[in-house]
Parts: C-alpha cells; sequence; structure tokens
C-alpha cells in the first residue's frame, strides 16, 4: 500500500510538472504580455508609455528574458520556496490574491457538492427503480431541461426576477454590511441567505447530471443476472437493493469525484462573474485578460494539483469499494 | 405414482418487447414429483427458462404471467404461488427456502463486489435465522458438502478469483442451505467445460439423492437429460409438446420433434464422416406463430390441411403425452 502511494506520488509529481509547462507555454502564447496589456490600457486613458517607460517596465517584471528563463524563474520559485510569484494586475503577491478566495471557493463548493449528492442520489435511485411511472418521467424531463440550461442562464434570471420582485441584485456572498464582520450568527445568517442562490445555479446541472449517471447505471445493473438470482435466494427488496445494484452503481459516482472538484473550485467562471462570487473563476479570467502569466499560470497549477488529488481520492475510494481494482486479477 | 410436488397448469408468461406482445409460454402444463427428476428440454428461446423463472415469480418488469396456476405441494397445504401478494411470507418462504434455484451463468449470478462466504452467509441467515457466527459456520460446512476445496479459506474469496465451476458449487450451496425440497436447475452447465460439467452433473446427482429433493433441471442437451432425468418434457415455441418417462421418450419418440432432436444426437463411431441429420429451418419468431402446430412447417410428416389449420390435441398414451394429431385418432385423446 505504501509503495503503491509512492508511485502514485511520484506519477503525481511528473504529471504536474508536465502540466506546469504546458500551462506556461500556452498562457504565454498570445502576442504581447502585461506590459503591452498596460499600454494599451493607459493609451486607452489618453496617457502615452514612452519606449523607456515600457523597457523599463519589462526589466521589473522580469520580462525581458527568454520564455523558458521566465518559467525556469517560476517553476524554481514555486519548487524550492513556494512562492506563485507576483501578480502585475494586483501588484502583490499572487498567494495573497488567491488564498483569501480559496477559502470560500473550497465552502462554496463543498456545500454544493454535498447538496448536490444529496438530492441527486435519491432522485436518481427513485427514478430507476420506478422506472416508467409517472415521477421517473417528471425527474427525466426536469433533469433534461436542466442540463440543456447553460448555468449563466439561470443566473441571469435569477437576477432578473430579483430586481423586479425584491428591487436588488443578490450579489457575492454577504451583503456590504457584513462583509467586513467579523463572524458571528448575523454573519453566518447573512451568508446562507446568500448563499442559496448559487448553489441553485451552479447545482441544478450538476444534479440533473448526477440524476442521469446514477439512474443510468442502476437500470443496467437492476438487470443482471445477480439481482435475480439474490431474488430467487429470497433477498428481500430493500435490502437487495442496497446490498447489490446500488454499491455496482456507486462506482462510476465515486469516479465523478476526479473532475467535479475541479469544476466546483472555478466554479462557473461565467456565472461566477455574473453573481460576483468570491471564488477563483473571476480572478481567471482577469488574470488571462490582462496577461497576468503568474497569476493564470498559479491558478490553473492550483487547479490541476486538485485535479490530481482528486483522481488519487477516487482512485483510492474505488478500490476500497471494488475488491476487482484492489485485487487486480489475481487468482 | 409419486405424489406431486409442483403443479403447473395451463401457464402463459409473455413480453412486451418493441414489435408487440411475444408469449414466450404459451399453455404450459407440467408436474414435478417429489424427489424425482423433471428435465425441460428444448431449442433456445422456447420458453424453458421462462417457465422456471415464472414458478419463482421472477419474470422481469417487461412481462408477465397472463394466466394459469402454478400449485405447490410441498407447504402444509397446497396454495398457487401465482396468486400469492409480493408481500406474501410464503413467497418469501419459497425463495431459496423451499426451492433453490441456480442459473447458467454462476460467475454473473454471483455480486463480484461480495464475498461468496457474504452471499451465503446473507440466505442462511434470512431463512434460518442463525446468529452470524453460526451462519458462517454453516457456510463452512455447506462450501465443503459441494466440493469447494478448503472452504474455510474460499468463504472470503471474491466470485471473480473462483473459476466457473467453483463459483457454480457455490451458488448450489446458496441453493442448498435451506434443505429445499426442489431445485431448479436453469442450464447451470452451459457455460462450462465438458469435465467441469460432468463434475457438476455428478454434484447434483449425489446431492439429490442425499436431500431426497426433487430437481428441475432445465436444458437443452439430450446427454444430460439421459443421465440425469426420470422424466422428460420437451417444448417447442412456449408449448410443451410431448411428456414422458426418460426411457420411454428415448426408446419411443412419439412427437415428429422430439424423432427429429434425438436423430440429430451424434453417436460416437456410427456418425463418423457423414452429416449430422438436422431439423431443417429454423425456430419461428414467437411473435409470427405458424398456424396450427407450430412445428408443420419443418415437420417430415405433416399433414397438409390439418396441421396448418388447427392447433394439435394432446394425446394421452397411458401416463405419457404427446401434442401431435399422428395420434389423434387414438383412444382417450382429448381433441
Amino acid at each position: 500500500m505504501v509503495r503503491y502511494l509512492g508511485r502514485r506520488a511520484l506519477y503525481m509529481a511528473a504529471t504536474l510538472l508536465a502540466i506546469s509547462l504546458v500551462v506556461f507555454v500556452i498562457i504565454s502564447l498570445p502576442p504581447g504580455d502585461y506590459v503591452t496589456a498596460l499600454q494599451a490600457k493607459y493609451s486607452v486613458m489618453g496617457q502615452g508609455l514612452t519606449e523607456s517607460d515600457v523597457a523599463n517596465l519589462r526589466q521589473r517584471y522580469g520580462l525581458d528574458g527568454s520564455l523558458f528563463a521566465q518559467y525556469w524563474h517560476w517553476i524554481t520559485q514555486i519548487v524550492l520556496h513556494g512562492d506563485l510569484g507576483m501578480s502585475f494586475e494586483h501588484s502583490k503577491p499572487v498567494e495573497d490574491v488567491i488564498a483569501p478566495r480559496l477559502g470560500w471557493t473550497i465552502a462554496v463548493s463543498l456545500i454544493t457538492l454535498l447538496v448536490t449528492w444529496a438530492l441527486a442520489f435519491p432522485i436518481g435511485v427513485y427514478s430507476a427503480v420506478k422506472q416508467h411511472s409517472v415521477g421517473d418521467y417528471a425527474v427525466t424531463t426536469m433533469g433534461f431541461l436542466g442540463l440543456a440550461t447553460p448555468n449563466f442562464l439561470i443566473a441571469l434570471v435569477f437576477i432578473y426576477f430579483s430586481v423586479t420582485w425584491a428591487g436588488s441584485v443578490p450579489s457575492g456572498l454577504c451583503s456590504p454590511e457584513w462583509c467586513d464582520a467579523s463572524w458571528n450568527l448575523g454573519k453566518v445568517l447573512d451568508l446562507l441567505g446568500h448563499l442559496w442562490i448559487p448553489m441553485i445555479v451552479i447545482g441544478t446541472g450538476g444534479v440533473a447530471g448526477l440524476v442521469r449517471i446514477i439512474r443510468n447505471n442502476l437500470l443496467d445493473e437492476l438487470r443482471r443476472p445477480y439481482v435475480t438470482a439474490a431474488r430467487a435466494r429470497g433477498v428481500p427488496e430493500g435490502p437487495l437493493l442496497r446490498r447489490y445494484p446500488l454499491r455496482v452503481a456507486l462506482n462510476p459516482f465515486v469516479s465523478t469525484i476526479g473532475w467535479v472538484l475541479p469544476m466546483l473550485l472555478v466554479g462557473d467562471i461565467v456565472v461566477g462573474q455574473i453573481l460576483s462570487l468570491p471564488t477563483l473563476g473571476p480572478i481567471l479570467l482577469g488574470a488571462l485578460k490582462a496577461q497576468d502569466m503568474y497569476l493564470a499560470g498559479s491558478v490553473i497549477m492550483v487547479l490541476s494539483v486538485v485535479t490530481v488529488i482528486g483522481t488519487l481520492v477516487s482512485d483510492l475510494l474505488l478500490g476500497w469499494l471494488d475488491p476487482r481494482i484492489r485485487l487486480g486479477h489475481q487468482r | 405414482m409419486d405424489s406431486a410436488l409442483l403443479e403447473i397448469k395451463g401457464l402463459h408468461t409473455s413480453f412486451n418487447t418493441f414489435d408487440g406482445r411475444v408469449r414466450a409460454v404459451d399453455g404450459v402444463d407440467l408436474t414435478v414429483h417429489a424427489g424425482k427428476t423433471l428435465c425441460v428440454v428444448g431449442e433456445s428461446g422456447c420458453g424453458k427458462s421462462v417457465t422456471a423463472r415464472s414458478i419463482l415469480r421472477l419474470v422481469e418488469d417487461s412481462g408477465s404471467v397472463d394466466a394459469g396456476t402454478i400449485t405447490w405441494h410441498g407447504g402444509d397445504e397446497p396454495f398457487d404461488i401465482l396468486s400469492l401478494d409480493a408481500k406474501d411470507r410464503r413467497l418469501a418462504k419459497l425463495r431459496g427456502g423451499d426451492i433453490g434455484m441456480i442459473f447458467q451463468e454462476p460467475m454473473a449470478s454471483l455480486l463480484p463486489l461480495r464475498t461468496i462466504g457474504a452471499q451465503l452467509v446473507e440466505t442462511i441467515r434470512i431463512h434460518t435465522g442463525m446468529g452470524r457466527r453460526a451462519a458462517r459456520e454453516r457456510a463452512i460446512e455447506l462450501l465443503g458438502q459441494v466440493g469447494i476445496p478448503k472452504p474455510h479459506e474460499r468463504i472470503d474469496a471474491y466470485p471473480f478469483q473462483l473459476s466457473g465451476g467453483m463459483c457454480q458449487r457455490a451458488m448450489i450451496a446458496i441453493a442448498l442451505c435451506a434443505n429445499p425440497s426442489l431445485l431448479i436447475a436453469d442450464e447451470p452447465t452451459t457455460a462450462l467445460d465438458v469435465t467441469t460439467q460432468a463434475r457438476i452433473l455428478d454434484l447434483i446427482r449425489s446431492l439429490q439423492a442425499e436431500h431426497r429433493m426433487a430437481v428441475m433441471f432445465i436444458t437443452h442437451d439430450l446427454g444430460v437429460v439421459a443421465e440425469l432425468a426420470d422424466e422428460v418434457a420437451v417444448m417447442y415455441l412456449g408449448r410443451v409438446v410431448e411428456r414422458a418417462a426418460v426411457d420411454e421418450l428415448f426408446a419411443d419418440p412419439k412427437h415428429p420433434y422430439t424423432k427429429a432432436l434425438l436423430a440429430s444426437v451424434p453417436v460416437l463411431g456410427r456418425d463418423r464422416g457423414r452429416d449430422l441429420p438436422t431439423i431443417p429451418g429454423a425456430v419461428p419468431n414467437p411473435l409470427h406463430r405458424p398456424s396450427g402446430c407450430s412445428f408443420h412447417p419443418r415437420c417430415a410428416e405433416a399433414v397438409a390441411g390439418t396441421c396448418d389449420v388447427e392447433a394439435p390435441p394432446e394425446v394421452d398414451f397411458d401416463g405419457r403425452t404427446a401434442e401431435c394429431v399422428l395420434y389423434a385418432d387414438r383412444e382417450g385423446a382429448a381433441a
């Protein structure tokens, strides 16, 4: 087990290194850099930058070296000092930009994930067991609509109705008067008052997708010979469902953790932007627009790390759940 | 005559398919006698498995039993299994208690995620109410009985770690756990290789003698029939076309279909270098059942103007029956 974990950790490190290189190259691919973006910004404001200003800025930001030199600088700083570099746009260390948002992002994501699972699981099981019932048709239709509607559209609809009915836009995760307050009951209540909106907006698609996954898996499993065999030996229907097909249907559910985690972390970029959520999504978008390459690179690296860890977690869980994976094909 | 244990009368089971309703079992009458072996033989799709599944009410959602009675005489008083409520305790007791059942694909009939021990102990506890520890002892004992070597180790093995033959033995152990009076075996050796097949058949035979239980054995293999059966029912397109004791059937087949089946069995030595006789044509689609006798398009002895028009009568030959017009003028024929 320790050896297995060690090997996995080694693969993970190699994967991350490869990802970092690709990420960095792709970020630097578009013509221009942060200084050109800055130049354009200033010229819009009517302040031209002189050639020497530009050269000075390039030197100050370390943008005058080759691409590889920049990458080498960035990655060694991360590996050796845990330093993600400076964000040009926010003119402070990348950690300070990401860290405060990371907590929120994880909190929103985890709550959404748990609510999504708590809703999707029973609904999926119900609609598989009662296939062709009115409830199943209702769930399937709703799920189809939920999947087909883009999240940002749901967000816009929410904003429209809250403006017309309540006269205010529910933005962010806290009201202005509570945002800087220290934690107390009022702030928690205020948070809950805001949280349900992104939860519904981000959650609908997730619930709809998961319901379909569970329903289809379970429908496949319900027709297997082992279900008939278990029924033939008198296992009552309730335990039969729980101990036999549901256990197998859990597998794909668990393997989704790997890709659900990072998706939740960025949140939905567009939804985050529309609802001005303090998650990583909007930051990433801004950084890419401003060609703030250290910030963008770092956000993507954080996501990659989470993805790789998520995959490892789901692999371990699968091994724990499924002896066929744990024991391989030994006889 | 021995006492009847299970009596099937006029069983009709059909399935909804995309193309319409298929009558998989179309009026089957069968009797299993206590302690005896009934072999149900027929080609694929003739309804033999569906008949077996109808007994324990295991027909899937797309199908349903439309008519008939299945009477169980093994309890204190006989009752019709088909009229039981799905929650009736007598049904729960039948499944795995009074009637054990084994299936065609032993590997697929066991959940790969749980050890065979877990699945065996679960069944033992359902039917005997034993404690966990006692049930495990009993499970090891049963696994030993069905010839699994080192049962105290194999009890913790997962199905995919065992061979098909071993899985079938485990299935038999599960089926036997409550000392059933009937074992339904639905082509239990089809998915196994020949040597394993022979061993499983031997096992079933010795267990049958030991537990004095009846066996309903479903197969398409006439060799197996000759070896195991006391009584044989030959099925074609959802109907029993001939029923007889095993020696009578092999010595003097009445129905043209049975004759053709027996003629197509290879005999070592005799058939070297020549083609085996086959039954011409293929089994018709049960959706488009031929009119009259459903075997007439393939029958060598079909009588034009009769067989393709009216359903053949069931003819009684003192304890054996055949459904064929050839014997219609016999005495005692029920037209």
